[in-house]
């Protein structure tokens, strides 16, 4: 139970410290588009998996993209829509909510 | 700390039980009635009695014939008794499921006594006692503390009744909603046919314990059934026999609890049950009995040792699929990836003909393919291989089915998709979006959810454009539709090879192509995500009834939309909470990402709702709501421009059927074959799911469902034509459930015999067939070559702000970069008149639409929209050679950009003062 919690906080910490920083450094190609995308698909989603109680592997994993690509999605045209888009913005918020999950109670299994 | 699920119960009295009842023979036919009619008397009668039949089709022919007052159904999950009570469960819809052998006849009293244990919210499962009965009475040598070798009571449980740490299973029950938390009995433990080997319901009890560790087991000796002994289990053979294999199913149960829970009432047995026997036999002087005691205890042991040796077997981890196996399951895909890849090599994309790459793929490419068509349907018919096994097959064919295109081509694929990467563009140099906006490019103003993601990912990836990954989306999509496919195809059905076979059909009908770079691929995706979640968590809770007021009959209609799902408890309410969540964000995500798809995900919700499949019945209500709101907030410039087609086209499927399919009068032989195939897949599929749904309602398996969702988007055909693209949508949106449906045909099915993979793989490989032809074959029109895209690059470079361009059709990579700076006018989309008379005299027409602009414009004409031209029979076959010669011959229109596969004219604005 620890070991697969402390992976799930791990993935969530490490995969969002290295996209904000291959965002703003600009660490070059594919690096950067890679570190952006995993972050950007999954890791919002996987954060916030422990309010879910889902313990099947296959549902939690597509229950972490969908998140994450919903929450993006919404996120990102919410301020296209107010005229405000920033995808400096964005990414802070997505890193903040990823690493709120990090501090998140008990995962289930 | 799990807590038990209790407090859903009603009282005792109200207390709806399901009584279980598994056979497997006729040979126990005269049993079968006499069990069945001990149910049929019971003083608290049963809320349903449910016969099912493990793999035995004479049997479930003479049971369906002749029994009265139950319903029979099949196992159509693994053979065995397990199976066979899974699959009872499943079908179950009481608070209580109890279990009675085929062999038992219970007491009047039965379900009462069981009942009656229920009104402590921790019971979990009660068991009752279970008297042989001997068909030439007992054995003088047989000692009753060896009853159980006959499946029935024993001196050690306790006399008065209380908790105990398993049942027998001949007498048993437990809340339906325990076993399906569990997830009911494990396949590879109890018996399969005669094979005397058991302790599923111990493992399950043993399970239940662990998980619901405040909960108890209760044993009630009131509870009585009568147990069948026949005269060959009285013998010394069997008697041997059985207590090696109980041996045996101990070790498995410590292998799979642990040996300490296993073996705990084994421990107190040996010490208090057995030497009292021991007593009893020497005082009757009766060393027969005694040696009996002693020879089971040592045979027992035995077979626990022997178990606890073993590396495999019962109990053993679950792998199908083994590192020995490892090769011969996953050689056939290493080698089609091999060929695919290779195959690539050697593509001649210019020699495309009218059916399209499916004329240029090279035989190495087809070998590949075969190999994935043969060897999986194989492999889903052995029912051996593992879960990673069929998927790593289903995402080779994804690969070699939708990475083609992508990785032979050196340009983004389809026009359409080059004008959503200009969206995205925009929103990048804008940083906002306009939902004020008119034109073509309202509706991605008004629904820009899927163009903000992907602006976040070009900005944040820091990668200049969209199209530098824009191509991957097909098989990108469809690898991620897998996840949810899977979830979706699980909950609705319960054979396995049926969902892996549905998979299959999925992948092999979606001739569609919206999988591209689109809003429509991303809600795709979401929709099919909120009903994987929908189905699997939020089902309706069973709420207790209050007193005994009888519930509401729901009218008939309503029953008939009704649940035939397997069952499945609601989750903790905490977790349906966040699950409710999740699915309001996707439905957000949805309603505003795009225009069509919350309409489909209402008409499915809907039904889902109404048949009492999906719990929240505001579910609906809140996404027609959300949609609603959206429309009035974002997309009002959009609804004004489109409100008069939109309601044209009410009421009128008709529009769909005239403009989906292409007029073929003029059609090559070879866009002939390929309307064809796409016409022949898509009632090909309806078709399988006709005769699978059939199959599937002749057998009393889960159907409903799926058959609901195949049909909830037909609901929107009727609404809109869609620019006569619904009947394709329609399809799209019903395809999972069609290819649900459409497996089965072939599965359930009781027969693994390798002869029998014919017809499933004979049907896959039609389908491919099909679906290439439907797929691959308007190519010509979809990929565009250097030289198109060269063209195209020119006219952005050198096109001032407020040109227009004119283009005979939307087939070539147009608006990807400041589309909001030019006007677009498509030739196609003139009167039907003038794109008749086009072709005899263009020039009228053209300059009537070019000088009444009064600023520049640009003409292209390019290889691939006079293919798509030709393909659609939107324009006149020889149309674009006679516009391009009328404009070479106009003095005021000069060519700007000419290689061998586009041409540019260039018509400047008429000088100030001049008389247009």
């Amino acid at each position: 139970m620890i070991a697969r919690l402390d992976a799930r906080r791990a993935v969530v910490l490490v995969s969002t410290v290295v996209a904000v920083a291959a965002a703003l450094t600009g660490v070059g190609q594919p690096w950067q588009a890679a570190a952006v995308f995993w972050f950007v698909a999954v890791i919002p989603g996987l954060a916030v998996q422990p309010w879910l109680g889902v313990a099947e592997p296959l549902a939690r994993a597509v229950l972490a993209v969908a998140i994450s690509l919903a929450l993006a999605a919404i996120a990102s045209e919410g301020l296209a829509i107010a005229g405000a888009w920033s995808p400096a913005a964005l990414m802070a918020t997505l890193a903040t909510a990823s690493l709120a999950g990090c501090a998140l109670g008990k995962d289930p299994l | 700390m799990a807590s038990a699920p209790a407090d859903l119960a009603p009282a005792p009295a109200a207390l709806r039980v399901s009584v279980v009842l598994c056979c497997y023979t006729t040979k126990r036919w005269h049993q079968i009635v006499a069990a069945t009619h001990s149910l049929r008397i019971q003083n608290h009668p049963a809320h349903e009695i449910r016969v099912v039949v493990d793999h035995c089709p004479p049997l479930y022919r003479k049971a369906r014939e002749q029994l009265v007052g139950v319903r029979v159904m099949v196992n159509d999950g693994p053979r065995g008794l397990s199976g066979a009570r899974n699959a009872g469960v499943a079908a179950s819809s009481g608070d209580v499921v109890a279990f009675l052998d085929d062999d038992a006849v219970a007491d009047p009293d039965w379900l009462a006594e069981l009942a009656a244990q229920y009104g402590d919210p921790r019971v979990l499962g009660v068991g009752g006692h279970v008297e042989p009965a001997w068909e030439k009475g007992r054995p003088s040598w047989f000692p009753p503390e060896f009853d159980w070798v006959v499946g029935c009571s024993h001196p050690g449980l306790p006399p008065q009744g209380g908790p105990v740490r398993n049942f027998i299973g001949a007498n048993m029950s437990f809340r339906r909603v325990t076993l399906t938390d569990l997830g009911g009995f494990r396949n590879d433990l109890g018996r399969v046919g005669t094979h005397p080997v058991g302790c599923e319901e111990t493992e399950l009890c043993i399970r239940a314990s662990a998980r619901f560790p405040d909960s108890v087991l209760r044993y009630q000796p009131a509870a009585r059934v009568q147990h069948h002994v026949p005269a060959d289990r009285g013998s010394w053979r069997y008697f041997r026999a059985r207590c090696y294999a109980e041996g045996l199913s101990k070790a498995a149960v410590s292998r799979l609890a642990g040996a300490n829970v296993a073996l705990a009432s084994e421990r107190d047995y040996v010490r208090r049950v057995l030497p009292r026997g021991l007593a009893e036999a020497a005082a009757q002087g009766n060393p027969a009995r005694g040696a009996a005691l002693l020879t089971g205890l040592a045979v027992t042991s035995t077979g626990y040792a022997v178990g606890r040796l073993r590396r495999t077997g019962l109990g053993a981890p679950a792998a199908r699929t083994t590192w020995r196996s490892l090769p011969t399951q996953l050689g056939p895909l290493g080698l089609a990836l091999i060929l695919w890849v290779l195959s690539l090599r050697s593509v001649d994309l210019r020699a495309m003909t009218d059916l399209g790459l499916v004329a240029v793929l090279p035989p190495t490419y087809w070998a590949a393919l075969a190999l994935i068509l043969v060897a999986l349907p194989v492999l889903i018919h052995g029912g051996r291989a593992s879960p990673g096994v069929l998927v790593g097959y289903l995402v080779g064919l994804i690969l070699v089915l939708h990475a083609t295109p992508a990785v032979l081509y050196d340009s983004l694929r389809y026009g359409w998709a080059w004008k959503h990467v200009g969206v995205v563009d925009y929103i990048l140099r804008h940083h906002a979006v306009d939902p004020q906006i008119g034109g073509p490019f309202a509706a991605y103003h008004s629904w820009p959810g899927f163009f903000a993601l992907n602006a976040l990912l070009v900005k944040a990836a820091g990668l200049p454009s969209a199209l530098n990954y824009a191509a991957w989306a097909p098989p990108v999509f469809e690898l991620l539709a897998l996840g949810p496919l899977r979830l979706l195809f699980t909950t609705l059905a319960r054979d396995r090879r049926q969902v892996w076979l549905a998979l299959l059909i999925f992948y092999l009908g979606n001739w569609v192509g919206q999988d591209y770079f689109s809003p429509q691929a991303f809600a795709y995706l979401l929709y099919l995500v909120v009903l994987a979640v929908c189905l699997r968590w939020l089902t309706p809770a069973d709420r207790p009834t209050k007193s005994d007021r009888p519930t509401k009959p729901l009218p008939r209609w309503r029953r008939w939309l009704g649940p035939d799902l397997p069952g499945r408890p609601p989750p903790p309410p905490p977790q349906r909470r966040a699950l409710l969540a999740v699915v309001v964000l996707l439905m957000v995500a949805v309603v505003s990402s795009h225009q069509l798809t919350p309409f489909m995900l209402l008409s499915a919700l809907t039904l889902l709702v109404l048949g009492r499949h999906v719990g929240p019945a505001w579910l609906p209500w809140l996404l027609g709501a959300l949609t609603a709101s959206w429309i009035y907030l974002m997309a009002m410039t959009f609804l004004r421009q489109n409100l008069y087609w939109i309601i044209a086209s009410i009421g009128h499927p008709d529009q769909n059927t005239q403009s989906s399919f292409v007029d073929l009068t003029h059609a090559t032989l070879d866009q002939q074959v390929v309307s064809l195939a796409v016409r022949g897949l898509t009632a090909g599929m309806g078709l399988l799911a006709l005769v699978g749904w059939l199959r599937l309602r002749h057998y009393g398996l889960p159907r409903r469902v799926p058959a609901l969702l195949s049909v909830s988007p037909v609901l929107l055909l009727f609404a809109n034509s869609y620019s006569g693209e619904m009947l394709f949508r329609v399809y799209l949106f019903a395809l999972p459930f069609l290819a649900l449906l459409a497996a089965g045909t072939i599965y359930p099915t009781r027969s693994q015999r390798a002869g029998r993979v014919v017809v499933p793989t004979v049907l896959v490989v039609l389908l491919a067939a099909f679906f290439c032809l439907a797929y691959y074959g308007k190519e010509r029109a979809n990929y565009f070559t250097p030289d198109e895209v060269a063209a195209s690059t020119w006219l952005y470079d050198h096109a001032p702000s407020g040109s227009l361009v004119v283009a005979a059709t939307a087939a070539f990579p147009w608006a990807f970069t400041h589309y909001e700076t030019y006007d677009y006018t498509f030739l196609e989309r003139l009167p039907p008149a003038q794109r008749v008379s086009i072709a005899s005299s263009p020039l009228p027409i053209l300059e009537q639409t070019l000088r009444q602009r009064h600023g520049p414009a640009f003409v292209v004409l390019t290889r691939s929209q006079n293919d798509d031209a030709r393909y659609t029979g939107v324009l006149p076959n020889n149309a674009m050679a006679a516009i391009a010669a009328a404009l070479q011959r106009d003095s005021d229109i000069r060519v700007a950009f000419h290689n061998r596969d586009a041409t540019i004219f260039e018509m400047n604005p008429p000088a100030p003062g001049s008389v247009p």
